[in-house]
């Protein structure tokens, strides 16, 4: 009998302590300066503040952090209530904290999702709950009950890159031939596979160009400089390196300097990244590395909460999204065509990207650039 | 050849076999037959098989090799130590905020002379905190270096805010492409490492005591000796490579990332136990443990100069890692 009510205290105990919390558990390394996984930036205005659940993949990646920061500072322009989530690159770590912010009731959810494949169950059940959801970053195509989505355009990413490979062999060889390095970023990543899907039907087009393939496992700096050294070393004819991401950069271009010649030296090889990080901005600045893709990170993050604060008051979204002086603006605003695998027929904001080298690396409105500001 | 003849082939080859000396020689280098035979598969793939790319072999294999050296010491004792590629990590990351001059770093400028010291004496600290918990509260190796892999990989992050540092002064990263003649200085380090090492393990009461804790905890207590100072003194040595192999792949990149050295692990045991370390302690060997280094250096090239395709890089590594450790298993049912 006392071992029985024992057992049951001990259940009980343990059913309690299982009990789903009123605000999202904790579990991810610490957002910004916050020691929990959650933040709130409280609303200034005197009616109830739209809510909204903001959720980045992870926050090892300076992208997401700026991410952040920019998800904040729009919120606090628009009184939104901001509840913050980092996935820590886990999945089911971040299908909990969705679940978690559901129980809050959001009016609105904006997600850039760890796999945007697993999240479609979820954003389904906040449809069902008439939570708006808005997707950024990582495209989900794959459910209706979605409301907006946001996209910089990877495969564009991916062609921009293959024009510059082109353009610049072009220039050295007199005409569109020569050897190059693709540095890889995490193949199960939808950055990279996006980037495919721009990259590999460009390049197909232009035969004389051999890619040559160099891994970086899941986007681990050390392992993609070890190839691209090994590479340059059984292939000294190699003629420009492009990277999935300048956060591949630093080995590779610390390799190049030992070896080879600046921006137009004779020894020189071509490098083109992506993203536009600060790492990425510095090594342009040197003159080592030629150039990258820039994302308009705060504007596209800040775009989202806003596109997500219309739809949580009702709001037709326009036909195209503007911020005026801004190098992608106007973004157009697009009815996505409905398939038998991608069924989402909603609005897809495509945010442009643009180059960034020598002559504008110092722009104050890069991200990289911005990263360090307060 | 006459039946007769095959037979007494066979004969001579199994006595040939059954010498000590003959198989004995032969299981214990396993790993360096396993080595050699994979190069020379490898010597078909065009451009591979060069003095400038076998030399990247070595010198892309330094920062692993260095994180084994300390692995082996921890699987002797019977425990493991899974926080290696996070001590490396979170030590890279210590150094450049301290030596940093500009954002993201506080800009504190301080130079490598003494940030190098505090740099080995916060892994070789690391590795104590996880020894004491492992030795002395008596918890689980598995969870106490799990929780110090999570929390030092947070706490690199945290540092600077997810971003890179990058340019380290020069008396910080020479080492990272100096040269000797035709060799890397990293390799010398390395097989330096690797020679004081073996040493210390071999000729040393210290060695021993190593194999004594892994072999048999309570006969070696109950011979005098202290598997709990073992435990914690490995624990600490594992701390200090890390902090080593932090050291030389900063100064390699010129850069200390957030997310370096994330998945090493995996290769360090894989190494370890590939070059016959045994996972339940007390055997093993660094010149084993070498050749596993060695082993996985050279698939991992092999792969990326044939070009093979990347989305079967995982698979070819993996199988390749699965082969070899299946056939240091047969060598046990060998003996």
């Amino acid at each position: 009998m006392k071992n029985t009510a024992l057992f049951i205290a001990a259940l009980a105990l343990i059913l309690a302590a299982c009990a789903p919390a009123a605000t999202p558990a904790p579990v991810a390394p610490a957002v910004t300066e916050a020691p929990a996984a959650v933040e709130a930036t409280t609303a200034p205005a005197a009616a109830a503040p739209v809510h909204v659940a903001f959720f980045v993949p992870w926050t090892e990646d300076v992208w997401y952090v700026v991410a952040i920061k920019a998800a904040k500072d729009r919120a606090a322009q628009l009184g939104i209530e901001l509840d913050v989530f980092d996935g820590g690159n886990k999945v089911e770590q971040q299908l909990q904290q969705f679940d978690n912010a559901l129980v809050a009731k959001p009016d609105a959810i904006v997600l850039s999702s760890v796999d945007p494949a697993t999240m479609v169950p979820s954003i389904e059940k906040a449809s069902a709950q008439g939570i708006k959801t808005v997707v950024y970053d990582r495209p989900i195509f794959a459910t209706t009950k979605l409301d907006a989505l946001l996209v910089l355009d990877t495969p564009n990413m991916g062609e921009m890159q293959g024009q510059a490979i082109v353009d610049y062999l072009t220039q050295k060889n007199g005409s569109a031939k020569g050897k190059v390095i693709r540095v890889y970023g995490d193949l199960a990543d939808t950055w990279v596979t996006g980037i495919s899907e721009g990259w590999d039907p460009f390049m197909a087009k232009y035969p004389d160009i051999k890619v040559l393939q160099a891994m970086s496992g899941a986007w681990a700096p050390d392992q993609a400089s070890a190839n691209v050294e090994q590479l340059l070393t059984a292939n000294p004819d190699v003629d420009a390196i492009v990277m999935d991401s300048d956060w591949l950069a630093s080995g590779i271009i610390t390799y190049l300097k030992s070896r080879y010649d600046p921006v137009g030296g004779g020894n020189h090889i071509f490098v083109i990244g992506d993203g536009g990080m600060p790492e990425g901005l510095q090594y342009i600045r040197d003159g080592y590395m030629d150039m990258t893709i820039n994302n308009p990170v705060p504007d596209f993050v800040g775009a989202a909460i806003e596109v997500a604060y219309k739809l949580a008051n009702g709001e037709a979204l326009p036909d195209q999204w503007v911020e005026e002086g801004k190098p992608w603006s106007p973004a157009p605003i697009t009815m996505n065509a409905p398939t038998t695998d991608k069924p989402y027929a909603g609005p897809v904001v495509n945010m442009g990207n643009f180059i960034v080298d020598k002559t504008n690396v110092d722009d104050p409105t890069l991200w990289g650039n911005m990263a360090n500001q307060p | 050849m006459t039946a007769d003849a095959g037979t007494s082939t066979s004969f001579r080859l199994a006595a040939w076999w059954h010498r000590p000396e003959v198989r004995d020689g032969v299981l214990d280098n396993l790993i360096w037959l396993i080595l050699a035979v994979v190069l020379l598969a490898f010597a078909f793939i065009p451009g591979y098989f060069t003095i400038p790319v076998l030399t990247n072999v070595l010198l892309h294999s330094t920062f692993l090799s260095i994180l084994v050296i300390g692995e082996t010491l921890c699987l002797l004792t019977g425990n493991f130590d899974l926080s290696v590629e996070s001590i490396l990590a979170f030590c890279a990351m210590f150094a450049a905020v301290l030596m940093g001059t500009r954002a993201p770093t506080p800009g504190w400028g301080i130079t490598p002379w003494i940030v190098l010291p505090l740099m080995m004496l916060v892994g070789t600290m690391i590795g104590g905190l996880n020894g004491f918990c492992v030795a002395r509260l008596k918890i689980n190796p598995f969870i106490v270096t799990l929780a110090t892999m999570i929390v030092f990989r947070g706490l690199t992050i945290i540092l600077t805010m997810s971003q890179a540092v990058i340019k380290f002064p020069l008396v910080y990263k020479a080492i990272g492409s100096a040269m000797a003649g035709p060799i890397p200085v990293l390799v010398i380090l390395a097989f330096g490492l690797y020679a004081c090492f073996h040493f210390l393990i071999t000729r040393t009461l210290f060695g021993r005591k190593l194999f004594a804790t892994g072999g048999n905890s309570p006969v070696a207590f109950a011979f005098g000796l202290d598997p709990d100072r073992v435990v914690i003194q490995a624990f600490m040595l594992s701390g200090f490579l890390a902090a080593v192999a932090g050291w030389c792949l900063s100064s390699r990149l010129d850069a200390a990332i957030p997310g370096m050295a994330q998945g090493m692990t995996f290769d360090v045991m894989a190494a370890a136990v590939i070059g016959g370390v045994s996972l339940k302690g007390g055997k093993g060997s660094l010149v084993g443990a070498l050749g596993g280094v060695l082993l996985l250096g050279s698939i991992n090239s092999a792969l990326t100069v044939a070009n093979v395709s990347p989305y079967w890089y995982n698979v070819i590594r993996g199988l390749t890692i699965f082969v070899a450790v299946g056939l240091d298993t047969l060598k046990q049912h060998l003996r």
